[in-house]
């Protein structure tokens, strides 16, 4: 028993560790952007589109967790509320970008991208911590 | 024999593989959607529009959990 549990919890420390901030935001480019735009723009652009699928993706996570108890319904809601936000200033990003004001849509999506990376990261040290 | 603390920290730790497995099969998720919008003809414009509109609804969605 207590080997089965340690296979597994080696297995879970390697996944939670590599695999999910690993991939957010890659492959780059699995989600189209538009050929006319400036390689600068197509590149906000992906960074805006990855973020979105990151969010997304997240917040059927924590979602999930409430449901297998994982985490309370105070502590998802907590979660979502900041995802909403970074997803708001995505949405802003995205106005920018579309307004041609590439470098400030560069600029929030770029701090999005880390934003959004540390609350992975702090979803799962969350979950490793008793 | 496993101690209680020993049993919870593992329980832990399973949790958070799960954390992460559920988040990368979640994206994996939006991206099978994303290739389907893609095949039913939607621009790049047009998914990146489909994107924000996923984000916002998997936010409702999972408050009503």
């Amino acid at each position: 028993m207590l080997k089965r549990l340690i296979l597994a919890a080696t297995v879970a420390v390697a996944l939670a560790g590599c695999g999910t901030v690993a991939t957010l935001f890659t492959p780059p480019g699995s989600i189209p952007v538009a050929s006319t735009l400036s390689p600068e723009a197509q590149a906000v652009q992906t960074t805006i589109n990855e973020g979105n699928a990151a969010l997304t993706a997240f917040n059927n996570a924590v979602g999930q967790q409430k449901v297998d108890g994982i985490i309370t319904a105070a502590k998802r809601d907590a979660y979502l509320d900041k995802s909403d936000g970074y997803g708001e200033l995505l949405d802003k990003a995205q106005k920018a970008l579309r307004g041609g004001d590439i470098l400030s849509a560069k600029t929030s999506a770029d701090a999005v991208k880390k934003l959004i990376t540390t609350l992975h990261r702090e979803a799962a040290t969350a979950a490793r911590t008793p | 024999m496993t101690d209680p603390v020993t049993t919870a920290i593992l329980s832990r730790l399973v949790d958070a593989a799960f954390t992460a497995l559920e988040t990368g099969m979640a994206r994996e998720d939006v991206l099978a959607r994303v290739a389907e919008l893609e095949k039913a003809g939607h621009t790049p414009d047009q998914i990146a529009d489909d994107l924000a509109t996923m984000r916002k609804a998997s936010s409702a969605e999972a408050r009503a959990k």
